[in-house]
């Protein structure tokens, strides 16, 4: 047996349950550092253990077993009667004030480990989650008052003194949201990930959220979009983030801009940043996912007509994937789309679909805080569903609106030309209800659009673009060149409607 | 007797105590080290040494090679982090794997050393059976292993792995 290396060791000892693990901990020390790979892989460790998790995973090399840390900020708990009521702006201080604490601690233990010769870490992922053991589903019980997760839904998690968080070179891996029931804020997470200059892979599943008055759309959008500018991750590889913006079903409705006041409507800063990230030399794959408002200027700065640019605009040395829903609305608060408001038809409009015993409205969050007294507040959700324009539904906009959807699709062509290991792009934009919308599909030779096989694909490069036929859109001359540019001589290029609406 | 298959290409093996083994090379390429060596040696026909394995324990992965060499190849799936193993092991195998523990032992090493990641799975999960629902005790007995720890050291290492655990 003691011929055995601690690998072959932890490979037989990967075989075993829990209790039996345990058990084979103690026969030896040879034998402890081989179980412990196991068991000190992928801890859970709560923010009020960090004082233990330093001390544990210091001693006998425990570090380096460290594949993926799932970290849970524990924010304080409150009382049964502030279950009733909206979180307010005192209690959203102290969770921040804790949320911040709890990640600088972690963060100075892991960097204090980078400067220690007697601690080694390999590489390894972050996960994060944050909650508080009064939120529904740590609370022993519920009262019928309590607003459950209501309470807490428009708040998000800041960080106070993002300076004082110090980098930490050992995480290569930084999905997010993974565990708890708070939103972290899309800036919070952004700046955490500026302070991790070894990540490769980002995945991250975000919001971009109108419904809050404070702070409003534009300015979570702006914070995050100065926050992912900061970020200086070379060896960044994939980038997958999903940032929905919940398109209203009512479509008289008129929803917040994403653009800052004094900022021209052309210039959303978080197209610009975005671009900026799919500008790192080492990136491969990017992915905007769940249906993402986007500007033009994704694909890099807009000139206006007859204008030259200053630059040979910057090329993508690695690109090889793109993926894009793209959002049938634009950051400037406009639709992709446009109509006759005389074809609407009200399809909805039925309050009963949302539960709505109470009728006492929703002001006492909207007029900002809620106050310490007795009375409970109440959660209309038939009010909130009219206030984000869930219901009525009423649709009628199911042409494409060329002068806004143009643009966008001509910077794309245009930046084909600018990724030479491209071979694949999906880009696709939903319409109306159930209506066939717009896909766009670049492939390299050999690339199937779907899945990894590589068989009986044409060995040349191929695009394919469809839209319905109720989005009565013809591509423009320009685009159509560009993308038969793209394929090149010898490679497929098929565009047209679809027989259907 | 019509030549239907083209004759079976057989290759040499010397052993570390200076055995020659002749074997059919579809056998021997089960062996991933071995599978390389001769893709990058060409057919040269000379034996190849296998210094890390001596004869006994090579007619044993030889026996096993020739049962199994119909399988597929493995596959490159990475799953060696995922914790929910089966240590099931068929028939055949288990029947293999009735040898002394220095045998066993001897087997896994030379898996490791010459790359057959079935065989080597095969052996580690025999090991694993031996050990399931023993006290360390009884661990340290079966496997003729030294306690080097004091009962506090043990108490403690248990907490913290319970806590990591949870």
């Amino acid at each position: 047996m003691d011929r055995l290396s601690t690998e072959l060791l932890a490979a037989i000892i990967s075989y075993l349950e829990p209790l039996d693990l345990i058990n084979s901990l103690t026969v030896s020390r040879q034998w402890q550092f081989a179980v412990e790979r196991h068991t000190f892989c992928s801890p859970h460790v709560r923010s009020d253990e960090l004082d233990r998790f330093a001390i544990v995973f210091s001693a006998s090399n425990r570090a380096g077993a460290l594949a993926k840390l799932n970290f849970h900020i524990l924010l304080p708990a409150y009382s049964d009667d502030r279950c009733a009521k909206f979180e307010n702006e005192k209690e959203k201080k102290t969770n921040n004030k804790a949320f911040t604490d709890a990640l600088i601690g972690l963060f100075e233990i892991l960097h204090s480990w980078e400067n220690s010769n007697a601690v080694r870490t390999r590489l390894f992922a972050l996960r994060l989650g944050a909650y508080s053991p009064s939120d529904p589903g740590f609370r022993e019980r519920d009262r019928p008052t309590d607003l459950t997760w209501h309470r807490f839904e428009h708040s998000s998690l800041s960080l106070l003194t993002p300076e004082e968080l110090p980098s930490v070179e050992s995480i290569t891996s930084f999905p997010h949201p993974c565990v708890g029931t708070r939103y972290i804020a899309a800036a919070a997470v952004a700046t955490i990930a500026a302070k991790l200059p070894a990540l490769e892979r980002i995945d991250w599943e975000l919001e971009d959220a109108a419904s809050p008055a404070d702070p409003p759309r534009y300015q979570s959008r702006y914070d995050f979009a100065q926050a992912l500018l900061a970020i200086k991750a070379s060896k960044l590889k994939a980038f997958s983030l999903s940032f929905p913006f919940e398109v209203p079903q009512n479509e008289f409705f008129e929803f917040p801009s994403a653009i800052p006041p004094n900022f021209s409507p052309t210039d959303d800063p978080l197209s610009s940043a975005l671009y900026a990230i799919s500008q790192i030399p080492s990136l491969q794959i990017f992915r905007l996912l769940g249906e993402i408002s986007i500007s033009p200027s994704l694909f890099g700065p807009i000139l206006s007509t007859g204008e030259t640019p200053i630059a040979q605009p910057a090329t993508y040395p690695n690109l090889e994937a793109i993926a894009l829903e793209l959002n049938r609305t634009t950051p400037s608060g406009d639709w992709l789309f446009t109509g006759d408001p005389a074809d609407a038809d009200l399809i909805h409009y039925n309050s009963d679909t949302y539960d709505s015993q109470s009728t006492t409205s929703v002001s006492s969050r909207n007029s900002g805080d809620s106050d310490n007294s007795r009375v409970h507040d109440t959660y209309h959700a038939y009010h909130a569903a009219v206030g984000r324009g869930e219901t009525p539904i009423r649709y009628f906009r199911s042409r494409l609106a060329p002068e806004l959807f143009d643009p966008l699709v001509r910077s794309l062509a245009q930046a084909l030309s600018r990724m030479p290991k491209l071979n694949w792009l999906k880009a696709d934009l939903p319409t109306t209800g159930e209506g066939a919308g717009l896909h766009i599909f670049c492939l390299g030779p050999g690339r199937p659009p779907w899945g990894k096989g590589r068989d009986e694909e044409p060995a040349v490069r191929r695009l394919e673009a469809a839209w319905g036929r109720g989005l009565r859109w013809t591509t423009p001359e320009d685009v159509t060149t560009l993308l038969e540019e793209w394929v090149g001589d010898g490679g497929i290029c098929k565009m047209g409607e679809l027989p259907y609406d | 007797m019509a030549a239907s298959t083209p004759a079976t290409q057989m290759i040499t093996l010397t052993t570390n105590d200076g055995v020659d083994m002749t074997i059919e090379r579809q056998v021997a390429e089960r062996s991933i080290l071995i599978k390389n060596l001769l893709e990058d040696v060409g057919e040269t026909g000379e034996a190849i040494p296998i210094p890390n394995v001596s004869e006994p324990v090579m007619r044993k992965v030889i026996e096993w090679c020739e049962q199994h060499k119909k399988d597929p190849p493995a596959s490159n799936d990475d799953d060696s982090d995922s914790r929910k193993k089966s240590t099931d092991i068929d028939e055949w195998d288990q029947k293999f794997m009735q040898v002394d523990q220095e045998m066993l032992f001897e087997i896994i090493l030379a898996a490791n050393y010459l790359d057959i990641k079935a065989l080597l799975d095969v052996g580690c999960k025999t090991v694993a059976n031996m050990i399931k629902g023993k006290s360390p005790e009884e661990i340290r007995k079966t496997f003729n292993i030294q306690n080097d720890f004091t009962p506090e050291e043990e108490d403690q290492i248990r907490r913290e792995n319970e806590w990591a655990e949870e």
